[in-house]
């Protein structure tokens, strides 16, 4: 051993900004070896470990590295184009606000990857809402071979390199200390819109994170307030749009409404990157929807009048007309099964005090749900399957439906498969498979539940519909994505004379919802539910028309003010374009 | 590295670690690790400490490792255009049904034990995936320090080389690396670059010859600052406009996260004012991070080469004479 002073300073300056750090280590640990006579590795090793580094070897500052790492993976053109950028001009913080559907968590992932493969990045954090943390769990270990995983302990924070939590876990003690405490080589945090505001906990929360790069992920980014936007910068870049005062005295005409486009444009393209459907990224098939009308039997639309007149009057008696909207449950649910129905009527009985002539009158209707035989819309969709060709799946919102189907199907020498929420991940992917490789039909209950991707399937039968248009469109997104290579055949099943007509017309004629994407149906939603969701508005109106034509009449307002809002976002939206 | 990179380079690490390879084609190999390899890769502490505790026989797994999906074909050893993969240990047959008919207890109450299932996972192996990156990294474990002669010396005379194989990061908010195999003559101090590539093709062993006489004039410790020097003397020479570029995005940043912040404090209530500074500071510890450009030197491995006097004049002769 010699001393330390005979070697140069182990830092030193090579240029006018930028100095050399030497490890020694290794000297220390060849001498010892020498002086204990080894153990010495062996030749082969060595080479192999010189040949390891030659291949991982990152030549280019600019070049992006993760594609050969990830053979497998075939990424968007729009996806690269949108991870180089944010390497190479944002410097890794970058706001991700492409539209619906284009892949933001793959933009996320590629960039990710791409750091921790030149060994920029090891210590990461991604805060997501809860529903979404094995979503991306999967998609980092899957897609992208990245070791992430879902942050249950509190050990875990410090225990592993990539950690996925929900935002509602990150910023209660005693995690959040843990965070703050922590330097994050990266941080992404989707679904970002929710730190607009600057007040809430989430906002200063994440603003304290200590980070290097950071990537926040959203689909609406100017949807309300352009203050919002500028408060989201500033957790990125704080200054990239001036000072508060100066921004608003440059950029804010009103609230929604920008003045010097231009330039704020200039300096939003330098943090955000927002690629839309329009731009024609992605080529998406055709969908061709087929509404297919069918009338109940007898004895099912006696049993249909029967609860109608049930629910109406109850719904007088209870005086109290949000107490009395779920019973509108009862109609739909005869327009799917009698099984349906009866579940909630059997409920209903039970908890109806013994003494009550409501009993009586809910009997009556058990007695007739067991007059009925047949099931129209079941015959209807088996013979609809044995037309066809290629996988199909039968969307249904009732278990109960679901169970009936399932057997039907059985009786019929058809295997069926279910899927339902309820499932856990194992039997989810379980059921996923057979779909895939034993079975020509599945019937789900869940549409909105993560990972159900179909795109060896290309017909959806809606057995019954959802009030609410964003789980329609769940469900034909489950089928129609990237990824489908043949056009999309929609079928909506639904009765004449029964609420189910009044519902299909309003998706399907006024809201147009089946034969495109609705550009920002969430947006939409939003401003249209401010006072309570669209489907209570419908339940309030099927209570409360007098007749037929009355239903009509409201629920094709409710239909013209869909439009009207969608107009307004769109002019809105157009402005935005101008800008970008 | 290519699928044939791939291929080449597992099957020398699974031999180098002494793994029992059972079927070999150029699209697959089917293997038992040897103890030392189940350790680096299967992940499995608390078997193989349970195994140490109890004495139990140690089992390792089998794998199939694929590197050629397209030839190659699960249902036969057959391998690469349907050539017969190489049999070259076939496992033992043996029945577990028989072998389930002696002692166990199972057997004794149902009659029948069911046959153990052996789990054989089948993995393709692409640049990238999990596996290869974990056999990377048990290789660069396993291979730091060598000391090697060369074969073939009637003479006995030996020029002792240290070898230093030096990995260069060049980082700011972006990263570019540079290996330097750099080996020094222990006789003479001249320096040879691409020393590696140079010695990797001769006849090397690490048995200590009989006779060996060593040619050392210059201690180890100085040939370690003289390469790291040489280093030193490249880095002085390369261009340095990456650093520069940084430390102007540096500037830029500061400059607006100061103005930023500074007209919060104009505004700011007295109270709120130390609470804004502690914000500041951290944003621009943030981008110090990010962008500060900084040059990092560590070493791969290195070796010390016992090569024949004219071993490199020699080559060097040769390679001049191929012009």
């Amino acid at each position: 051993m010699f001393p330390d002073t005979l070697w140069p300073r182990p830092v030193r300056q090579v240029g006018q900004n930028v100095d050399v750090h030497f490890e020694r280590d290794w000297f220390k640990q060849l001498e010892e070896r020498i002086g204990q006579n080894g153990p010495w590795d062996d030749w082969t090793m060595y080479q192999l470990a010189y040949e390891a580094e030659q291949a991982l070897k990152v030549e280019q500052f600019d070049d992006l590295q993760c594609l050969r790492h990830l053979p497998n993976f075939k990424a968007l053109p729009h996806q690269l184009e949108t991870a180089k950028k944010v390497l190479r001009e944002m410097r890794g913080r970058a706001i991700l606000a492409d539209e619906v559907g284009l892949g933001k968590t793959i933009e996320a992932g590629l960039i990710l990857k791409e750091y921790m493969i030149r060994g920029l990045v090891k210590k990461v954090l991604v805060l997501v809402p809860a529903s979404l943390v094995l979503q991306w769990v999967r998609e980092l270990n899957q897609k992208f071979g990245i070791p992430a995983v879902a942050q249950k302990k509190t050990y875990m924070w410090k225990q592993y390199d990539v950690v996925v939590a929900s935002m509602d876990t990150a910023k209660r003690s005693p995690h959040s200390e843990l965070i703050l405490d922590t330097e994050y080589d990266m941080l992404i945090v989707d679904e970002a819109h929710k730190l607009k505001n600057k007040k809430s906990a989430n906002y200063r929360f994440v603003n304290e994170i200590r980070k290097k790069y950071c990537l926040l992920l959203t689909a609406t980014p100017v949807q309300n307030d352009l203050k919002e936007l500028f408060n989201l910068i500033t957790v990125l870049k704080p200054g990239q749009l001036g000072g508060d005062g100066e921004f608003q005295n440059r950029y804010v005409l009103q609230k929604r409404i920008p003045k010097n486009e231009d330039e704020l444009r200039e300096q939003l393209s330098r943090v955000m990157i927002r690629n839309r459907r329009s731009e024609g990224h992605v080529e998406f098939t055709k969908r061709i929807v087929k509404n297919i009308m069918l009338t109940l039997s007898p004895d099912e639309q006696a049993l249909y009048d029967g609860v109608t007149r049930f629910v109406k009057e109850r719904a007088q008696e209870e005086g109290d007309l949000s107490a009395a909207l779920s019973l509108v449950t009862l109609q739909r649910e005869v327009c799917s099964s009698r099984d349906a129905v009866f579940l909630t009527l059997v409920n209903m009985f039970k908890k109806t005090p013994e003494n009550s002539p409501v009993r009586a009158k809910i009997w009556e209707l058990v007695h007739m749900i067991k007059q009925i035989r047949a099931n129209t819309k079941a015959e209807k969709t088996l013979e609809l399957v044995r037309n066809l060709d290629g996988k199909v799946i039968v969307f249904t919102e009732y278990r109960a439906t679901q169970e009936y189907l399932l057997q039907y199907f059985q009786e019929h020498q058809f295997t069926a498969v279910p899927y339902r929420g309820g499932m856990n991940r194992g039997k989810k992917d379980w059921m996923m498979d057979l779909f895939r490789n034993r079975a020509r039909v599945m019937v789900a209950t869940e549409a909105g539940g993560e990972g159900i991707n179909l795109q060896f399937c290309n017909h959806i039968v809606n057995f019954d519909l959802p009030w609410n248009p964003m789980r329609v469109e769940q469900r034909i997104g489950r089928v129609h994505r990237l990824g489908q290579t043949q056009d999309v055949y929609i079928y909506n099943l639904a009765t004449r004379n029964t609420i189910e007509e009044h519902i299909l017309r309003l998706l399907h004629e006024k809201i147009n919802l089946f034969e495109k994407v609705v550009g920002g149906l969430d947006l939409i939603l939003e401003r249209m539910e401010k006072e309570q969701p669209l489907e209570k508005s419908l339940y309030r109106i099927v209570l409360q028309a007098n007749d037929d034509k009355e239903l009509e009449k409201r629920v094709e307002d409710l239909g013209a003010s869909f439009n009207r809002i969608r107009e307004d976002i769109e002019k809105e939206g157009a402005r935005e374009q101008i800008r970008h | 590295m290519n699928k044939f990179d791939i291929e080449r380079y597992v099957t020398d690490y699974l031999q180098a670690t002494q793994c029992q390879i059972i079927e070999r084609s150029p699209a697959h190999v089917r293997v038992r690790l040897s103890v030392e390899a189940d350790k680096a890769l299967t992940g499995r502490p608390y078997y193989w400490s349970f195994v140490e505790r109890t004495g139990a026989p140690p089992e390792t797994m089998t794998f199939v490792f694929v590197f050629d999906p397209e030839n190659y074909n699960p249902a036969g050893p057959a391998g690469l255009n349907g050539r017969p993969a190489q049999q070259l240990n076939p496992p033992q047959q043996t029945n577990p049904l028989q072998q389930a008919n002696g002692e166990s207890i199972l057997s004794r109450y149902l009659g029948v034990t069911p046959p153990p299932v052996r789990r054989e996972p089948v993995e393709t192996i692409t640049f990238g995936c999990s596996r290869l990156q974990q056999i990377f990294a048990d290789v660069k474990k396993r291979g730091r320090f060598v000391v090697l002669y060369e074969q073939d010396n009637p003479g006995g005379d030996y020029v002792p080389w240290l070898c230093v194989n030096f990995k260069v990061e060049f980082t700011c908010d972006l990263k570019r690396e540079e290996i330097h195999s750099l080996g020094i003559s222990l006789a003479t101090g001249e320096i040879i670059e691409s020393f590696h590539e140079q010695v990797r093709n001769l006849a090397l062993t690490p048995k200590i010859p009989e006779q060996a006489r060593l040619i050392k004039n210059i201690p180890l410790y100085q040939a370690a600052v003289d390469l790291e020097k040489d280093v030193e003397k490249k880095l002085i020479a390369c261009d340095h406009g990456w650093a520069d570029e940084a430390m102007e995005r540096f500037h830029d940043e500061y400059r607006r996260i100061e103005s930023f912040y500074n007209d919060m404090l104009n505004r700011a209530e007295p109270s709120e004012q130390d609470a804004i500074r502690a914000e500041m500071e951290t944003k621009i510890r943030e981008i110090e991070w990010q962008f500060r450009p900084r040059v990092h030197v560590s070493v791969i491995n290195c070796g010390i080469f016992h090569l024949r006097p004219d071993s490199f004049r020699q080559r060097n002769r040769t390679r001049a004479d191929t012009f």
